[in-house]
């Protein structure tokens, strides 16, 4: 087993060889492009290019596949389905939160924020857990629907669970 | 910056001319107590109205349907999303609340439905 900085050994694998040639390119043109302009914009992009010198890649690399790791944990967080708990309820409208929470209390709050309609009381809510090979498009903005009740202001967040066949 | 892209799209057409009154609607992917009556029910777009807080969308129905025993030939509309309106139609699919009284109020409100223009 190879430990991360076995893989930018110079020679065994030359498409890292070569992007770790790019890198320090990189980094000393904007290095000499800031230092002879005097220009810090041209220093950050020099220390973007830092990050991937054979000096640097391995760390880089270490930071790198953790960040993905919870980025794509968090974009698998599940979606939210408000209902009346009552009787069987289908709909192709979900709710989301930036956490992993249901966006909003079950009730009144969420009843209020996606402009509920009269035979949905969100009394509940339940966790839809989306498949990766299914389409979700949005998210669009709840209007406000004053027909409903002033407490329908809506502006809650919205993505439909695209159906196969539309 | 959700609603960009409608926006923009709600500009050209404005600036277009375009017009809803008078184009075919088709409903799907119906939700709410009445779904299944409203299921690809298809008709034409007779009136609209922008004047409130929300727009209100009339369409009448190729073929009437049946609500509590009164037959209903027409529909009113109101979009369930900010920018998501009629004059996005012609590129997006929208959500609209569908009901039987032109308030759309608790009392009139049958469901809801994806529309589009038919083709």
């Amino acid at each position: 087993m190879r430990n991360a900085g076995e893989l930018f050994e110079p020679g065994l694998f030359p498409a890292i060889d070569s992007s770790l040639d790019a890198g320090e390119f990189a980094a000393q043109y904007w290095a000499d492009r800031a230092a002879s302009e005097d220009s810090s914009f041209y220093g950050f992009l020099g220390g973007v290019a830092t990050l991937w010198t054979r000096d640097t890649a391995a760390r880089t690399s270490l930071t790198l596949i953790p960040l993905g790791g919870g980025a794509g944990a968090h974009a698998a967080r599940p979606f939210w389905q408000y209902t009346s708990g009552t009787a069987e309820y289908t709909s192709t409208w979900l709710a989301r939160g930036f956490g992993w929470r249901a966006p909003y209390p079950t009730g009144s709050v969420a009843a209020s924020k996606l402009a509920l309609p009269p035979y949905n009381s969100a009394a509940a809510v339940t966790a839809v857990r989306v498949p990766w090979y299914r389409f979700v498009w949005g998210p669009r903005i709840v209007a406000p629907q004053p027909g409903f009740g002033a407490h329908a202001v809506g502006g809650g967040l919205e993505y439909r669970l695209v159906p196969f066949g539309y | 910056m959700f609603g960009l892209i409608p926006r923009v799209i709600s500009f050209v057409a404005a600036k277009s001319g375009s017009n809803l009154i008078g184009r075919r609607v088709r409903f799907y992917s119906p939700e709410g107590p009445e779904a299944e009556l409203l299921e690809n029910l298809q008709g034409t777009v007779v009136g609209r109205d922008n004047s409130a807080a929300v727009e209100v969308i009339r369409v009448q129905l190729d073929r009437p349907i049946t609500i509590a025993g009164e037959s209903v030939s027409s529909v009113y509309l109101t979009p369930r999303h900010v920018h998501y309106d009629s004059t996005v139609i012609a590129v997006f699919p929208i959500s609209v609340f569908v009901a039987i009284d032109e308030q759309v109020d608790t009392r009139s409100v049958i469901g809801q439905v994806m529309m589009k223009l038919a083709k």
